[in-house]
């Protein structure tokens, strides 16, 4: 806990944060990241946040449950036995809380294009380590209605690009 | 049985230890115009490297509506905290431009608490109304626009490991969609690495 730190200054994982947001358009969506080329792609944890109640005029309503599956694309590995849902994986959690502007005149066709920043979002911790040229693949059910409820998912990936040193763009020897 | 340390501390260890790595902290904070983008920085110095370990940071959530206040006439504009996420912002370690995040994302996703809502007490009604601490009125005492609660956020520092070189900067590219000026401000943790010059003749 209180050793030196040994610095190199070409450190091999460098941080490569990546945002999406998903529109939700049929009942089971996916979101698909291909990773960069020459790296290996540790992911670290996943953000992620939907708008569970909206305020539509006349009233509010409630968003169904989402359900997230990881794989990874290699082999399309699942880590997962089913789909789970986001509470009960992530933490903090909560249903029912309300992540779309309330105060009029703000948001009243219950789709707009704003998160509120009140509510706690999902956090999951994920450790898993994907091979170079992979892909993670995220499949999401549980939306449901017409037009579908929710619109969208934020996606916040947090991982390192890990440098594959095998590879021979990385040692200079063919 | 619960081991805190796995090691005894060996206070002259860590003391010279001390000498040349310990706990920093850099603050990053800048006010964003409305509908703009801005790049707001810190610099590193040339103390040292900075290994940064986490992160964590707070932001306002304000917008300005026309309304009329309690007493009457023309509307005028006011600023209101509606509670939704503005800001979005692109990581980037000075040295080299390199990008940390793929994309702008927003604020909320990825700081901890993330937002704060707008306080400011001690003011006259019509100021408080004004920031949103009362529900605002129209003259015929219909709701104008109702008061964004106070958000119910965990303290959840997110992690970012990288190392920041020596006189360089830790850059964030920061985009506004509100019609109001909104600032943030984010704390990175990490270890201050001392460079040579710095611990010459220890």
């Amino acid at each position: 806990m209180l050793d030196r730190i040994k610095i190199d200054p070409n450190s091999e994982a460098v941080p490569n944060y990546i945002f999406k947001r998903l529109n939700l358009t049929h009942f089971r969506e996916y979101f698909v990241h291909q990773f960069d080329n020459g790296w290996n792609y540790l992911l670290r944890q996943v953000v992620i946040k939907w708008p569970e109640i909206t305020h539509p005029v006349g009233g509010l309503t409630v968003g169904p449950q989402l359900y997230f599956e990881f794989f990874s694309e290699s082999g399309s590995l699942t880590r997962q036995a089913q789909p789970l849902p986001g509470q009960l994986f992530t933490s903090p959690a909560g249903y029912d809380v309300e992540v779309s502007a309330a105060p009029l005149p703000v948001d009243t066709d219950c789709f707009s294009v704003n998160f509120t920043a009140q509510a706690p979002k999902y956090v999951a911790k994920i450790n898993w380590l994907f091979p170079y040229k992979g892909a993670l693949r995220i499949d999401i059910t549980g939306q449901a209605g017409a037009p579908i409820v929710p619109a969208y998912v934020d996606i916040f990936l947090m991982g390192y690009n890990v440098i594959e040193k095998n590879l021979v763009q990385n040692t200079g020897v063919a | 049985m619960i081991q805190t340390f796995s090691k005894r501390i060996n206070a002259a260890e860590v003391f010279t230890l001390q000498q040349y790595q310990y706990s920093d902290k850099l603050v990053l904070a800048d006010t964003v115009p409305a509908g703009q983008s801005k790049l707001g920085k810190v610099s590193v110095s040339n103390l040292g490297h900075f290994m940064a370990l986490i992160m964590t940071g707070h932001f306002n959530t304000l917008r300005t509506i026309s309304y009329t206040l309690p007493g009457g006439g023309a509307p005028t504009d006011n600023i209101i905290d509606d509670g939704v996420s503005h800001l979005r912002g692109l990581l980037i370690d000075g040295n080299g431009q390199r990008k940390l995040f793929n994309d702008y994302a927003p604020l909320d996703l990825w700081l901890s608490p993330g937002r704060v809502k707008f306080n400011d007490t001690g003011l006259a009604v019509a100021a408080q109304v004004q920031n949103n601490l009362i529900p605002a009125l129209d003259s015929v005492g219909g709701t104008v626009a109702t008061v964004a609660a106070s958000s119910n956020s965990l303290f959840y520092p997110v992690e970012l490991n990288y190392l920041f070189s020596a006189n360089s900067d830790i850059l964030l590219d920061v985009k506004n969609d509100s019609n109001t000026a909104i600032s943030y401000e984010i704390v990175f943790t990490g270890i201050r690495i001392l460079a040579k010059a710095s611990v010459a003749g220890i």
